[in-house]
């Protein structure tokens, strides 16, 4: 088996870009790699400044003239970096099992869902901001929630945009007091629509018909 | 002028637009609520930032928003 290693010969500033980064073995003969999603090959286990890699069960290498990263190893390599650069690999590599070569329809088939998904989140994303007043967009950029008022009991609610389930804090009623006193928890299907259109939907029967929101929604504790 | 409904679904929404003062294309939009109401959505109506729930299509609304069905979790 030969030993593999990661080199950052890129100047990509951006995550696009540094697609075109050439990765080599240590022999400099193959370009590498593939990264696939299948689960039903043995991962290698690849090393990063002495730790694993943090997405090993996802991650194939290969030898190939393509290279294909799933979203889960960009984050990875997001996480690691702290930024736009891939890093350096200096640490050698052990390539665990043969190597396997991606068809390019699958490839291609992977990057055009990938750009779907970014699409639809983007579109709901969109129709989300679009609903919001100033500040709720504000502290939705920097904080990760808003608040919006209950159509009749003037009750403040927060919404919190990390996911849609249990997410909806229910706040004393004391405008200096953030304290929660309890969570709702209502959404539309979880496989139905995109994370953004949750939280819009929540947010316009909260405003918009609240006693049937509560009517529906399950409550739990803070 | 140019009245709007944003149906909320899976390819993050989907708009539909309609001139109240064109019969064919009120029809048109009043079928796509009708249909999806009928589905089980909600449907509101947005002016100045507040919501508001409404029952029935309204072809002088400038904008609607329909909601799939919710549910406790």
């Amino acid at each position: 088996m030969p030993l593999y290693w990661i080199t950052a010969n890129n100047a990509a500033t951006t995550w696009t870009g540094a697609t075109t980064t050439t990765w080599t073995d240590t022999t400099s003969t193959n370009t590498l790699f593939y990264v696939t999603d299948s689960t039903s090959i043995t991962a290698p286990i690849i090393w990063y400044d002495n730790v694993t890699w943090p997405n090993l069960q996802t991650a194939i290498l290969c030898s190939g003239s393509r290279r294909v990263y799933t979203e889960a190893l960009w984050a990875g390599l997001l996480h690691q970096s702290r930024g736009p650069h891939i890093p350096d690999f200096q640490h050698a590599d052990r390539l665990a099992s043969p190597a396997v070569h991606v068809p390019a329809a699958a490839v291609e088939r992977e990057g055009l869902e990938r750009e779907q998904r970014r699409q639809i989140k983007d579109r709901a994303q969109a129709i989300l901001l679009a609903h919001l007043t100033p500040e709720q967009k504000d502290t939705l950029e920097r904080l990760g929630w808003f608040v919006v008022e209950g159509e009749r009991s003037r009750q403040r609610y927060r919404i919190r945009a990390s996911s849609a389930s249990g997410n909806i804090d229910v706040l004393e009623r004391d405008l200096f007091n953030d304290k929660v006193l309890y969570r709702l928890c209502a959404h539309c299907d979880l496989n139905q629509i995109p994370l953004h259109d949750h939280l819009l939907a929540q947010k316009l029967m909260l405003e918009g018909d609240e006693s049937e929101f509560l009517r529906i929604a399950n409550r739990h504790a803070r | 002028m140019q009245n709007e409904m944003q149906v909320l679904d899976h390819t993050g929404h989907t708009k539909v637009e309609w001139n109240p003062d064109i019969d064919a294309e009120v029809a048109s939009a009043r079928a796509v609520f009708n249909e999806m109401t009928g589905k089980g959505y909600r449907a509101f109506t947005v002016d100045n930032g507040k919501s508001r729930r409404i029952e029935s299509f309204d072809p002088d609304l400038a904008e609607m928003v329909l909601v799939p069905h919710l549910q406790g979790g």
